[in-house]
């Protein structure tokens, strides 16, 4: 079975985009603000031919901006299968890490990318999931960029579609997941093992910004760093 | 019927609710992995291996082609591509469980021969959804894991 795709148009955006500037993408993930993209707006502060530029990417984005897929599909009246959906969902997912790829490792796009396509097989798909959400990746996308954790993170995801990420230490009984909702918000949750007792604790709604002072008191180091 | 202590049992996780390192072998299950729908009525389904009667290792191959079959009688027909069968035995989970203040945690075998799954057993007294008993039993109870990959059709 084969599926319209508009691949082969956001790789030519996602090239375009990277041979041209990475200020786009680097604005994409600090402010957050897809809309800037999106409407191709003028924005302050930048020059006119950058936001010459953006306008151009906008106008060449249709997949992410004005296309099928809006990370809410099962949401949304459809006439296409679920394959479709499926489909769709992955693409999404990939066209979005295009976008920021220069300021993520091809590792860690490698390994999202995989799980994401492991979980939306659709001889699998249960009636009650929901595909990935975009908004939650573009969550995980900004906290990544911020925190920049040497170590790469598991993935899993919620019925909901959110992206979990979780790290292991100390022989797997030092636990650190997150989960990635819309809107910069995170859940969290950390489980801490001392001789032989294991502390757990746990937050919900915690805006991206502030998630890092929620889990220092944890030593994130166990998780983050490589050593 | 009540299992006992030494008996041993299995929880299937998907693939999205399984933690794997970086060789992609399972090393923990999430929390959430251990979650309660409304059709199991407050009873965590599990499988119990003794069951069938042989060999710890040939029971287990067992149970998880038998729950195979079971899981291929309905859609979606397949279990998602990286699941696991998370291992542990009863005397762990209920002393877990106790420690935690449900003393009447126990695991029952339904027993009915007619069950596509016969090993089919449900784990009793655990409050719904409680995030603490989730971590615990995610944490300290499931830790030892089969992928369904690893074992092959009969």
């Amino acid at each position: 079975m084969s599926y319209k795709s508009n691949r082969s148009e956001s790789d030519i955006t996602s090239h375009l985009l990277f041979a041209s500037s990475s200020l786009a993408d680097a604005v994409h993930i600090a402010t957050g603000a897809d809309n800037i993209v999106e409407s191709g707006q003028v924005i302050s502060g930048l020059s006119d031919a950058t936001n010459a530029l953006l306008k151009v990417i906008s106008d060449m984005h249709p997949q992410t901006r004005s296309g099928t897929y809006a990370g809410d599909l099962t949401d949304a009246p459809s006439t296409k299968t679920l394959e479709e959906v499926l489909f769709d969902a992955c693409a999404a997912v990939k066209v979005e890490l295009s976008w920021v790829s220069m300021h993520l490792s091809k590792e860690l796009r490698d390994r999202l990318t995989n799980r994401i396509d492991q979980f939306h097989d659709p001889d699998a798909w249960e009636a009650d999931e929901k595909p990935i959400q975009i908004k939650s990746l573009k969550t995980f996308i900004r906290w990544f960029y911020l925190a920049r954790p040497e170590k790469l993170p598991s993935f899993g995801m919620s019925d909901a579609g959110y992206l979990v990420a979780s790290w292991m230490a100390n022989q797997n009984k030092d636990q650190l997941f997150l989960e990635f909702l819309p809107k910069d918000k995170v859940r969290w949750y950390v489980a801490l093992s001392e001789e032989g007792q294991t502390e757990y604790a746990n937050g919900d709604n915690v805006p991206l910004m502030h998630i890092g002072s929620r889990l220092q008191p944890y030593g994130v180091a166990r998780w983050f760093s490589m050593g | 019927m009540k299992l006992n202590n030494e008996h041993t049992v299995t929880r299937f996780v998907r693939g999205k609710d399984v933690h794997i390192d970086d060789d992609g072998n399972p090393v923990a299950i999430f929390p959430k992995a251990l979650e309660m729908r409304d059709i199991d009525k407050g009873k965590l389904s599990v499988n119990w291996l003794e069951y069938f009667k042989s060999h710890p290792a040939v029971n287990l191959e067992t149970s998880v082609r038998v729950f195979r079959k079971q899981f291929a009688k309905k859609p979606p027909n397949k279990l998602p591509a990286g699941s696991v069968f998370a291992i542990t035995k009863v005397g762990l989970l209920v002393s877990t469980c106790a420690a935690l203040g449900h003393i009447k945690t126990k695991v029952d075998h339904n027993g009915k021969q007619r069950d596509p799954n016969p090993a089919h057993s449900r784990i009793i007294g655990l409050p719904v959804n409680d995030a603490t008993v989730m971590h615990k039993l995610a944490n300290e109870v499931f830790v030892y894991f089969v992928r369904d990959c690893d074992i092959p059709e009969a």
